[in-house]
């Protein structure tokens, strides 16, 4: 279902309004901040993934030249936080602390000094003498689960059972019954890293030990003003979070990292602080939580779903942070009618490195069994896989198992179609390759999100200020972490107002000055504050006619079509900027400031199809991808590059995690070998395969303008896809990732095209 | 000290010979080694050159890898070295990194290549200066791969090393200064090699010889290889086939080059003899992201340069 | 811990400047934090990831793996030399309008290797150029613009260069 409208500044392709900061190297990261008087800290963190702290000594730290004091955790607020950048939930539990004495994973905070310069406080920090007695650290599930594990946080879970989630509908023994074919398989998916370009970092000043300002690499500036409100015990206008441009977050900087420490050391030495990861920290401070899945799906034999039975295990590492949300995420995005649903969702505690938010949410790990499952069920049945899927999927107005809201726009045919009519392109060029050395084959795989957080938590204000030339500013406290929003929030507001996107200028993410905003996660931006941008030009273009009314109190005064229409003791037909002017400087004039909030009523989803063309190659055991076709309903593409280019981005995330993304812990040493870029593989400009993708025509009726979201969306089908395709080529059954622990990878390596 | 002539370089007391300094850099940075005395070498006349005389190829040691890469005098004879350096790193760490230093790399394991954090609370190993290695508890030296890739095209062609040792200068095999260089490698860094490798010579190949350098690594460019190979086949000399990656030192495929000379043997019966030969010469240690399975699976991939055996005009 | 201290003087965006450094510091601590120049970044500090990019004496360097003293004498080229935004060079326009930039962090190495790329070969292959990219990690856009962003610029640079001037 479309609609064709006549969009002035949505649906275009737009560069991003700070593009020319970019790429001239102007624009200003948070380790690009100078704040006069600012010292440099570094965090003494333990090698071990559990421990108990004996002793500490900082003596020979002390002598290191610039040296200017240390934090030890008896200093520090002792009191658990949850440091996930989300709204209070009973979900999630308070277990972390700011330092520890116990450390319960690689990495964990025990101690931090400070120096004049970055590198005395990194050589300050390597030669505080921590003395552990060192105790077993459960890594994987079954060892935190096993009854004789100790508890990792006894206040919370003497189980090491952070939650468990029961979603379900139907009858498993009617299920059973009703299905002709039931296959089922245990998959396991790894945990994989963000790796952001940027490396995580914050600049704190809290000198007057009074009031904090913090620049940091946030996704999330509102909850992580309230959590470090709530450790300082201050009140929230005493704490400023102010984000500067981030260089990536793919949900690792949805939390709050090490600013604590860094505002507490500020407080001590009464000068700012600047606290960035190296590298390697950056690789151990959050992944994506592993996976151990139980699936068994049931089909008739004409192809209906009748049963979907999992258990969803996800290895959380030993702090809450977002585990238990992402698994309750998962649960509500099966996107085909399933009669007889159960969703046995576990977050359970390990000393892995910690599970945080990235990309997918849940959705990735659940979708990846998934797929691959109903793949080999179509194969079952002798039924193409992608009518195999549409034949089961959701449509507009029904809800997806045990959802409660119907779906509200639909356009995942119309991707399936134009991915194969993309895929036929390819094949009539270079058909399928099947001799002594290779075979070649497609995968599929379908996907979908929502638009917000499921929950519908997603809450966010907007302003609108009028100039006297009737350019507008505009506020909002969305985080562009690098998706664009700044740009599609202006494309929005100059939309609604139609005004030049020129005339629209964005303050974004400042908790001084600009309204809450729920965070960037979720896919969030384009959706909630969207919306919020738009209520708030609707409260604008209402005051601009109210006060119209004022200063012609005989006439009648409507809008339409974005011109003011004065009919009465005087015809006047005037522009926005017309009416701007009027107002302004009239006897009866009058500061317009437009506001608006949106809470999430809706969570409109939208839709994927990936293809992804795969070859084998028999004799060595070797495989190479060599097109990914993925097609989008996102209902109005608010800006068709940035679309675009999530789509790509989220293709290549898909990739190295479905190839060689996992944080490898070394079970002998219990070290992990993933510790820098060079052993924690991402894809480069050569290892990528021919991709092509495109966004079809959609409208959805809650989203502003008809938009729903992108973001996490595009990564979800990827590695399923994949799999499905190496599966068809190899003729190996596979149930889990990453494939270099199966085949040898060949670098994609594209040969010129014509 | 920014070396300009070789004199200065022999006034140093206890020097570490850098060329690009690309190989050391990540190592100072982790504190595995301490380097005090640094001496850059690569702007020393005497460490320049590429050119084609008195039947030899002269490479000088300073020279950068992207040059040798691109070199139309060096792809046309010897064509394995222009391809193993442009198979090396990444284009930016080419474009610094010399060949000398590239053959005076540091061998590298998991348990190195380290930050002194991820280090603290492990055993010191061989190369740290302790005396255990931590990959195989009870071996009595380190383990630690040696991954070069010129190194490999440099042995597949018996080129020398012309060095400076104690005031004097000799020609040695490039198989024998790496043997040295590997042993003195597997130790402290304190003990490294005192050689200063001037210039390489690399014979000419006879007319009729094909020769080629094939690497494998999981992505495009920068990852260290996780195997080569190098390969040579034609002309009146014997054919030979080097591999590289498996062990401390590259290792020469002395059956399996035997049957590339008979003309006959089928590209199946080459790769199964590869395949048994390196399982006797290779020496395994655990890699980052490959299984033992999977990395003997590589040992196939010999058949990418299978093809310079046929004779095509 | 007393490093040896240099003296050196780099040839800076076209200007000679001077710098006192230790003996292992990086050219990219001088440019960041000595010559105020933050547009090359600090993405891993050990050569793996290409953020650090700039150009010495016309090759792609990672620039947190060159010693500052090596770069004695030398030219150097950081992003914030290469063009304006009245004139922008024509990577910096093509990567704005080809929608190659998201979150920016890894831009500045990207176009610094590019240019490096195109100004020693104004007509590479969409081989060539994947081949001389691949140094630079980018984790947000899959690199399919800024590829084609390359290409576009390699276009605006061969008609500089035939003398076609501005306009098409």
């Amino acid at each position: 279902m479309s609609e064709t409208r006549n969009f002035e500044s949505v649906n275009k392709e737009v560069p991003r309004l700070e593009s020319w900061k970019k790429a001239s190297g102007q624009a200003v990261y948070t380790d690009d901040i100078r704040v006069p008087n600012m010292v440099y800290a570094a965090l003494v963190r333990s090698p071990y993934s559990r421990a108990k702290v004996l002793s500490i000594d900082v003596s020979e730290a002390e002598k290191v030249p610039g040296y200017l004091g240390c934090l030890l955790p008896e200093e520090v607020p002792q009191d658990y936080f949850n440091c996930s950048g989300n709204p209070p939930s009973p979900l999630l539990m308070k277990d972390e602390t700011v330092l520890t004495l116990e450390p319960k994973v690689l990495g964990d905070r025990i101690a931090c000094v400070a120096a004049e310069t970055e590198e005395a406080a990194r050589e300050a920090a390597d030669r505080v003498k921590v003395e552990y007695e060192q105790l077993t650290p459960y890594l994987e599930i079954k060892q935190a689960m096993d009854e004789k594990a100790d508890p990792l946080q006894p206040h919370i879970a003497p189980d090491n059972i952070i939650q468990r989630r029961e979603v379900s509908q139907g009858d498993r023994a009617v299920g059973e019954a009703e299905s002709d074919i039931i296959l089922e398989d245990h998959f396991v998916t790894p945990p994989m890293q963000h790796a952001t370009i940027e490396l995580t970092s914050c600049v704190c000043d809290f000198s007057d030990g009074k009031h904090l300002t913090v620049y940091s690499t946030s996704q999330t500036v509102f909850q992580e003003r309230r959590i470090m409100a709530e450790i300082l015990g201050l009140k929230e206008t005493d704490v400023r979070f102010s984000k500067p441009m981030v260089g990536g977050g793919f949900g690792a900087r949805q939390q709050i990292h090490a600013q604590h420490v860094a505002a507490l050391m500020s407080k001590k030495l009464g000068r700012p602080v600047n606290l960035s990861y190296t590298r390697e920290e950056d690789l151990y401070s959050v992944v994506r939580h592993g996976s151990d899945v139980d699936l068994r799906i049931g089909v008739s034999k004409d192809g209906k779903l009748k049963l979907f039975d999992t258990t969803f295990r996800l290895n959380g590492g030993p702090f809450t942070t977002h585990t238990p949300t992402v698994v309750a995420a998962a649960a509500r995005k099966l996107q085909y009618n399933v009669p007889n649903y159960f969703f046995e969702g576990l977050s359970v505690y390990t000393d892995h490195i910690i599970g945080g938010a990235f990309r997918g949410y849940g959705n990735s790990q659940l979708t990846f069994g998934r797929e691959i499952l109903l793949d080999r069920l179509a194969d079952k049945l002798g039924m193409d896989p992608v009518e195999f899927r549409l034949m089961n999927h959701v449509q507009v107005g029904e809800c997806f198992p045990c959802a409660s809201i119907p779906v509200s726009s639909n356009g995942i045919e119309e991707c399936a179609r134009r991915c194969r009519a993309i895929q036929a392109e390819i094949d009539a060029k270079e058909p399928l390759v099947d001799n002594e050395d290779i075979r070649q084959a497609w995968g599929i795989s379908f996907s979908c999100h929502g638009s917000g957080p499921s929950n519908k938590d997603g809450l966010s204000g907007a302003v609108v200020m009028l100039n006297d030339d009737a350019t507008v500013q505009l506020l909002v406290g969305s985080a562009d972490i690098g998706q664009g929003s700044e740009t599609m929030e202006s494309q929005i507001a100059a939309e609604c107002l139609g005004i030049p996107l020129s005339h629209v200028k964005i303050t974004a993410a400042d908790t001084l000055t600009t309204p809450y905003n729920t965070g960037t996660f979720g896919s969030s931006q384009t959706f909630i504050c969207g919306n919020s941008v738009v209520k708030a030009c609707e409260d604008l273009k209402q005051k601009v006619l109210a006060q119209l009314k004022a200063i012609y109190p005989d006439c009648e005064v409507e809008e339409k079509d974005r011109r003011y229409h004065i009919h009465g003791s005087e015809e006047l037909d005037l522009s926005f900027e017309e009416a701007t002017a009027k107002i302004m400087f009239d006897l009866k004039g009058g500061v317009m400031i437009g506001a608006g909030t949106y809470k999430a009523a809706a969570c409109p989803n939208p839709f994927a199809v990936c293809f992804v063309k795969a070859e084998y190659h028999k004799k060595l055991n070797a495989i190479r991808l060599l097109d990914i076709i993925q097609v989008v309903d996102v209902g109005t593409p608010i800006n068709r590059m940035t679309v675009a280019g999530q789509i790509e981005g989220g293709i290549a995330q898909g990739v190295g995690y479905a190839l060689y993304e996992r944080m490898e812990i070394n079970p002998r040493s219990k070290r992990t070998m993933s510790s820098d870029l060079l052993h924690y593989r991402i894809p480069q400009m050569d290892d990528m395969p021919k991709t092509h993708v495109d966004m079809v025509d959609s409208y959805d009726p809650y989203g502003p303008h008809g938009a729903k979201s992108v973001g996490e969306l595009t990564t979800v089908p990827v590695a399923p896809a994949i799999v499905n395709a190496v599966r068809h080529a190899s003729g190996q059954e596979l149930n889990s990732l990453p494939l270099c622990d199966k085949f040898i990878i060949l670098p994609s390596r594209r040969k010129e095209e014509e | 000290m920014v070396a300009k002539t070789l004199e200065e370089i022999l006034q140093a007391e206890h020097p570490t010979y850098i060329g690009g300094g690309t190989d050391i850099m990540p190592l100072l940075k982790n504190h595995v080694r301490d380097d005090q005395d640094l001496v850059f070498v690569s702007e020393v006349p005497e460490l320049q050159g590429m050119e084609h005389k008195d039947g030899y190829l002269y490479l000088g040691a300073g020279e950068r890898l992207y040059d040798i890469s691109v070199s139309p005098l060096v792809k046309e004879g010897w064509p394995a070295i222009a391809q193993a350096a442009g198979a090396t790193a990444s284009p930016q760490i080419r474009n610094i990194a010399t060949i000398g230093g590239n053959i005076m790399q540091d061998r590298r394991c998991i348990y190195f290549n380290q930050s002194r954090y991820w280090r603290s609370g492990l055993p010191l190993c061989f190369k740290t200066g302790g005396e255990v290695c931590l990959q195989i508890p009870n071996s009595p030296v380190c383990r630690a791969i040696y991954y070069s890739d010129v190194a490999t095209a440099l042995l597949l062609y018996e080129a020398e090393a012309e060095c400076m040792e104690n005031g004097q200068r000799s020609w040695i095999p490039v198989q024998e200064l790496i043997a040295r260089h590997s042993q003195a490698n597997g130790l402290a860094c304190k003990e490294h090699l005192p050689v200063l490798v001037i210039r390489f010579r690399v014979p000419e190949a006879p007319k009729g010889e094909k020769s080629g350098f094939y690497k494998y690594a999981m992505r495009a460019t920068i990852d260290f290889p996780l195997i080569n190979f190098a390969l040579r086949c034609g002309g009146d000399r014997p054919a030979r086939i080097i591999a590289g990656a498996v062990a401390p030192e590259p290792v020469v495929l002395e059956e399996t080059a035997k049957l590339l000379e008979n003309g006959q043997s089928t590209e199946e019966e080459i790769i199964a003899t590869c395949e048994a030969e390196l399982k006797k010469l290779a020496k395994p240690i655990k890699e980052a992201c490959i299984s033992p399975g999977l990395k003997r699976d590589l040992y196939r991939q010999l058949s990418a340069l299978l093809p310079l055996r046929e004779n095509k005009g | 811990m007393e490093e040896k201290q240099y003296h050196i003087t780099i040839q800076l965006n076209g200007e000679p400047r001077a710098f006192t450094v230790g003996e292992q510091e990086t050219l990219l601590h001088v440019l960041r934090e000595k010559a105020g120049l933050t547009g090359a970044k600090k993405g891993c500090d050990l050569g793996e990831c290409g953020a650090c990019t700039v150009i010495m004496d016309g090759r792609a360097v990672n620039s947190c793996c060159v010693f500052a003293v090596s770069a004695d004498g030398k030219r150097v080229e950081t992003i914030e030399g290469i063009g304006t935004e009245e004139h922008p060079h024509p990577l910096q326009q093509a990567f704005i309008d080809a929608g190659a930039i998201q979150c920016g962090f890894c831009t500045p190495g990207m176009i610094m290797a590019a240019k490096a790329l195109l100004d020693r070969n104004p007509h590479p292959t969409k081989e060539e150029v994947r081949q001389a990219m691949s140094g630079n990690l980018c984790r947000c856009t899959g690199y399919e613009k800024i590829e084609q962003a390359i290409g576009m610029a390699a276009e605006v640079v061969a008609r500089y260069a035939q003398g076609k001037g501005e306009q098409a």
